[in-house]
């Protein structure tokens, strides 16, 4: 009973260590990223949290990106959260490129862009069907064009 | 005997519940840790009123120098700033701006892998980050061990890239925006210090270009640093910057839109932007261009 016991308590220990270890915080999926960037060199993460919603809440990142230079965008969500990070970039016009094709229902955790307009942009984020998520897209940078 | 299994389960249950109690805790963290600011889609892409956020993504320390690393120009170490008067930036204003400085010299150092350089702008950041209450963001420690094996200079990059993000972040994060803006306009005017030295050496038409495509950064910069007005030093700072504007309204610069261009490659995404832009900028606005940019970085420096 005693053995009972003991192999209760730890089996408990074992669960709840291997819990808290499993926990993804921000600092996971910016290493994450930073595989599926691969050889390109980090420039920023942008973290998106949001909560449920309908319409689904959105996050809007502008920044300025720069001529003759390929970037890439890794894009890594939390699995503890449903939520599955869309991204899409804008210039200072127009839709230029997303990570989910509709017609197919692909998702691309990577892409990189040649870019060849220096000025502003802006990645606007929100997570599938509205649900609550936590992702990082990380900006890198491969090489001169 | 029967107490002590009673007290075991006991113990289960307290672990059981600490533990969840932790992953609770640890999900609302997650989400008020950065609470982000939720919008919805606005009509503009890009309007003027976000361009303030924008200062996060500015300009980075390796943009610059990658290029002109990419152009296979020699390293010098005569481009950079002075690492033994940090006596002299006392306030924060001068720190911040310092730290930018400093910032973007690592990143050139880095390009190059001159590892040997690195402890002296790592400590002087480190110091100037202190005083600035952001120093646990800079990663000195790990910095230093990597900058003694040249074989870890992807990690080296890396990690003084992410410390300065983090150091960004915190700032703007702590209601003090106007530090992070000067650090980032610290970055910006010795990148272009760097690239202006680059292009008296080399007379590189693509290096000339690079400078002359500044013009849009330091559009957004005047714009960021115009909410700080009410500092005299931002005052003075944002009017010889204005100064340095008055050159680069002489570049032209024009874009005929292209269409993007997708197609999938192992996996990932691949976006070619077919943009087709043109920098047109004589050799003497580029003279004038590089030589005040010297002159507001020296004032900085030297003051």
């Amino acid at each position: 009973m005693k053995k009972l016991g003991l192999i209760t308590l730890l089996i408990t220990i074992l669960f709840c260590f291997n819990g808290i270890a499993k926990a993804q915080s921000i600092e996971d999926l910016v290493e994450m990223c930073r595989v599926v960037a691969g050889e390109a060199s980090y420039i920023r993460d942008f973290k998106a949290q949001l909560d449920e919603g309908n319409p689904a809440p959105i996050k809007n990142q502008p920044f300025i990106l720069a001529r003759n230079t390929e970037y890439v965008f890794s894009i890594c969500s939390s699995r503890e959260l449903e939520g599955e990070l869309i991204i899409e970039l804008f210039d200072t016009s127009r839709l230029v490129t997303t990570n989910y094709s509709i017609s197919t229902s692909k998702y691309y955790d990577r892409i990189t862009f040649k870019c060849s307009t220096s000025g502003p942009y802006r990645l606007k984020m929100y997570f599938k069907d509205g649900k609550a998520g936590s992702a990082v897209v990380m900006l890198s940078m491969l090489k001169r064009v | 005997m029967k107490s002590t299994i009673n007290i075991m389960l006991i113990l289960s249950a307290i672990i059981i519940s600490i533990s969840s109690c932790n992953n609770a805790s640890n999900e609302e963290r997650m989400f008020a840790e950065a609470r982000d600011s939720v919008n919805y889609d606005g009509e503009l892409p890009v309007a003027k009123e976000v361009v303030s956020d924008m200062i996060q993504n500015v300009t980075s320390p390796i943009e610059m120098a990658s290029l002109i690393k990419a152009l296979n120009m020699p390293f010098s170490k005569n481009y950079l700033a002075p690492t033994d008067n940090l006596e002299k930036y006392v306030t924060n204003f001068e720190q911040a701006l310092a730290l930018g400085i400093y910032g973007a010299d690592l990143g050139y150092i880095n390009m190059y892998e001159k590892t040997s350089s690195v402890l002296a702008y790592i400590s002087a950041m480190k110091d100037l980050a202190n005083e600035l209450k952001i120093g646990q963001f800079f990663d000195f420690n790990t910095l230093k061990d990597l900058a003694t094996n040249s074989e870890n200079i992807d990690s080296l990059v890396y990690i003084s890239q992410r410390s300065f993000t983090k150091m960004d972040n915190y700032l703007r994060e702590s209601q003090r925006s106007k530090l992070s803006s000067l650090m980032v306009t610290g970055v910006w005017i010795e990148g272009v210090c760097i690239a202006s030295n680059v292009a008296l050496k080399s007379n590189n038409e693509e290096v000339a270009e690079k400078i002359g495509d500044q013009k849009v950064i330091l559009k957004t910069l005047l714009i960021i640093l115009e909410n700080y007005k009410k500092d005299t030093k931002v005052i003075d700072l944002v009017n010889k910057l204005k100064e340095l504007e008055v050159f680069f309204d002489q570049v032209k610069i024009s874009t005929i839109p292209g269409e993007p261009e997708m197609k999938e490659v192992n996996g990932s995404l691949c976006v070619i932007q077919n943009d087709i832009t043109t920098i047109e900028i004589s050799p003497e606005t580029l003279s004038s261009i590089i030589n005040k940019s010297i002159a507001i970085r020296n004032s900085i420096i030297n003051q």
